[in-house]
């Protein structure tokens, strides 16, 4: 598993915990500037063998250089069969078997498994650790497209090993030639939690925020639609206001029980349950991962239908972009000078 | 909550009864038959279940199959007379397999807003003729063909929320109403499919739709027949000892025999079908033979469009970055 993470230690040690329970043999973690504790909970773990640390100085956000430099380490140095490339605030959760058990399932000319990411939603902090508040889950009725909307429905992948991968930004696709995808099958679930309190908000808006701000500055890559929400939690964080940004998100108790009967929200334990197991065991184990029921199933095939329409949506736009970015790439001079020098080569081949 | 299953039936006599009792073991509330001219038994076969509240037959006497007309208006039956909620529409060499539940927990498991679930196509292939019935002898599956010409291609079918106004498809591959918005990567169910079965057979399923419309795989099956003669065409289609020793070995062919088990259980007195869980291993052959069908929504090809731009930007920004370097 790759993690980029900074200042996440309000979940950070939830997160190794469990998957180095749920089948993960080892985590590269890239830290960037982390100055709230996540440095001794990574070094801690570094200690204990099964993580690696890579220290990366206060500076732009580069998401899609990092994560695929950890990818590419898995599969060059680590001997790593399977990738996958998490957030701190993610679970990844198998269904029917361990990480390992279903991956081994995936025929060997596949090369991609898609997992399609759930969010949990934000409650008051009361100062209990998030996973014990945040139990309840979007079940999303519409597919989400705006850009500002946390509650975007989204997939991730989780890719084998390959020295020469290329990671998209937010690890939401994979770019290889030789890594085929097998799709309409979701082994994976991938639990996100991430707006979790305040003072998170605020923490993380303010540092991470300014360091993505920092590389759209010092960078040609156009601004991916997705990011509208983080710009959001950033302008909150700098303006002091983290606290009026996550009040206006968080349910109170009204409006879970209103949401359950509307059927936008579904009870969801499985994290919460796991981490009290893993706590009450100490070190070591594994997690059992039961196959799960018809109507979880059911709920889930509907999450990603949901995602589906949505992507339908989401791909056309994302086509429109890229054709504009051939279409300026193609007009650039060394472009063309490169065609040229190619045009020459291969006249001078067939010479 | 009631299901509703619609059957177009002709001359199909070696397997309607296993279908009936099959289905109604799965739990169907009620069944309705558009026996379409039958001569051989099978009309006589449907009368024994007329005394069953569950089987409502209509006998068609028209000469030409007008498949999609009489399925739409046997789904539309199934809302307005018999009360239902989900329309399963089937034919008579299809099985429907509810994967890990019993059917109406399947369908109730959909929220309302969506009306339409896929169930994929699991092609079991033909096998030399012996006396025992199909589901005794015919328990290989292949992998789906992309090649609509052959009659192993990859195909889902649907199961839908009863409308008074649905329209079916020809080929009951599509159903169109207000609501009926698609589940789109879920399989709640399998259908174990049987299309060959005889020599005999294969000649009366093909001659018999040379007047309609059918797929390319009908077109071309009556355009081999006329061609090359009824039995080249079995034999090309036939999977034979040896193909299946090959077909085993390699993975193309699997070994299911399920519907066979479920049949033994039944005529042994079981009311319902036994207990079945999927293993991951069964998930994953699913999924395989679901990349076809997957391939032909419009979202994929877009999905492929986008990478192949994304490559191309790598390798133009890379073509940049060097020239750039060199200058």
């Amino acid at each position: 598993m790759t993690l980029l993470v900074r200042d996440e230690r309000d979940i950070l040690e939830e997160h190794l915990a469990f998957h180095l329970a749920a089948g993960v043999d080892e985590v590269i973690v890239t830290d960037h500037a982390s100055t709230d504790g996540t440095e001794e909970v990574l070094a801690r773990y570094e200690r204990q063998g099964r993580v690696r640390v890579l220290r990366e100085l206060d500076g732009p956000f580069r998401q899609r250089e990092w994560v695929t430099h950890m990818a590419r380490l898995a599969a060059a140095e680590h001997g790593a069969d399977w990738v996958v490339n998490g957030d701190a605030d993610e679970f990844w959760w198998p269904r029917g078997g361990s990480l390992q058990e279903v991956l081994a399932a995936v025929p060997r000319r596949y090369g991609i498994v898609q997992s399609l990411v759930r969010h949990f939603v934000p409650v008051a902090d009361d100062g209990r650790p998030f996973q014990e508040r945040m139990t309840y889950r979007l079940r999303p009725t519409a597919p989400v497209n705006d850009p500002a909307s946390p509650w975007r429905p989204y997939r991730k992948v989780v890719h084998r090993a390959s020295p020469d991968v290329v990671l998209v930004e937010g690890g939401h696709a994979v770019r290889s030639a030789d890594l085929q995808p097998l799709r309409g099958w979701y082994p994976i679930e991938c639990l996100h939690f991430p707006l979790r309190a305040p003072s998170q908000v605020e923490r993380k808006g303010r540092a991470w925020g300014a360091a993505v701000e920092k590389f759209y500055a010092s960078s040609e890559v156009p601004r991916s639609a997705g990011t509208a929400y983080h710009a959001l939690q950033h302008d909150a964080a700098v303006r002091g206001e983290a606290e009026s940004y996550y009040d206006a998100l968080a349910l109170g108790p009204d409006d879970v029980g209103e949401g359950v009967a509307a059927g936008l929200l579904e009870e969801d334990l499985r994290v919460r349950d796991a981490l009290r197991e893993l706590a009450g065991r100490g070190e070591g184990g594994t997690l059992p991962f039961p196959r799960p029921t018809t109507l979880e199933t059911a709920s889930f095939a509907i999450d990603a239908a949901v995602l589906g329409e949505a992507d339908v949506i989401r791909t056309q736009r994302w086509l429109d972009d890229l054709e504009r970015r051939v279409g300026r790439l193609e007009r650039t001079a060394p472009v063309r000078i490169e065609r040229r020098l190619r045009d020459l080569a291969r006249k001078a081949l067939r010479r | 909550m009631r299901v509703a299953m619609t059957l177009v039936v002709r001359d199909e006599v070696d397997l309607v009864g296993e279908w009936l009792r099959y289905h109604l073991a799965c739990g169907i509330d009620q069944v309705i038959v558009t026996d379409h001219r039958s001569v051989d038994g099978t009309s006589e076969l449907l009368a024994e279940h007329a005394g069953d509240g569950r089987v409502r037959v209509i006998r068609e006497e028209a000469l030409e199959m007008r498949q999609a007309e009489w399925v739409t208006h046997m789904a539309r039956l199934a809302a307005t007379d018999h009360g239902a909620d989900w329309v399963i529409n089937s034919d008579a060499d299809e099985f429907w397999w509810p994967r890990d539940g019993e059917v109406h927990e399947l369908l109730g498991a959909v929220p309302g807003r969506y009306g339409v679930v896929r169930a994929l196509w699991r092609q079991f292939v033909l096998r030399p003729e012996r006396p025992e019935p199909f589901a005794e002898r015919m328990t290989l599956r292949c992998r789906p063909v992309a090649d609509f010409r052959s009659p192993y291609h990859a195909q889902v079918k649907i199961a839908h929320r009863a409308l008074p106004d649905v329209v079916v498809s020809e080929g009951n591959h599509d159903a169109f109403g207000d609501g009926l918005a698609l589940v789109r990567e879920w399989l709640p169910f399998e259908v174990l499919h049987f299309p060959l079965r005889t020599e005999a057979q294969v000649g009366d399923k093909f001659l018999r739709r040379r007047a309609i419309l059918g797929g390319e795989h009908i077109a071309d099956a009556i355009r081999r027949l006329d061609s090359e003669g009824l039995s080249a065409y079995h034999d090309a289609v036939l999977f034979g000892d040896e193909e299946v020793a090959r077909g085993l070995g390699d993975g193309t062919l699997v070994e299911d025999t399920r519907l066979r088990e479920a049949l033994a259980a039944i005529d042994d007195g079981a009311s319902t079908l036994p207990a079945w869980t999927p293993t991951l291993a069964d998930d994953v052959d699913l999924a395989l033979d679901f990349q076809l069908a997957l391939e032909r929504d419009s979202w994929v090809n877009l999905d492929r469009r986008a990478a192949a731009l994304e490559r191309s930007i790598a390798r133009l920004e890379g073509a940049a970055t060097l020239v750039g370097a060199g200058s």
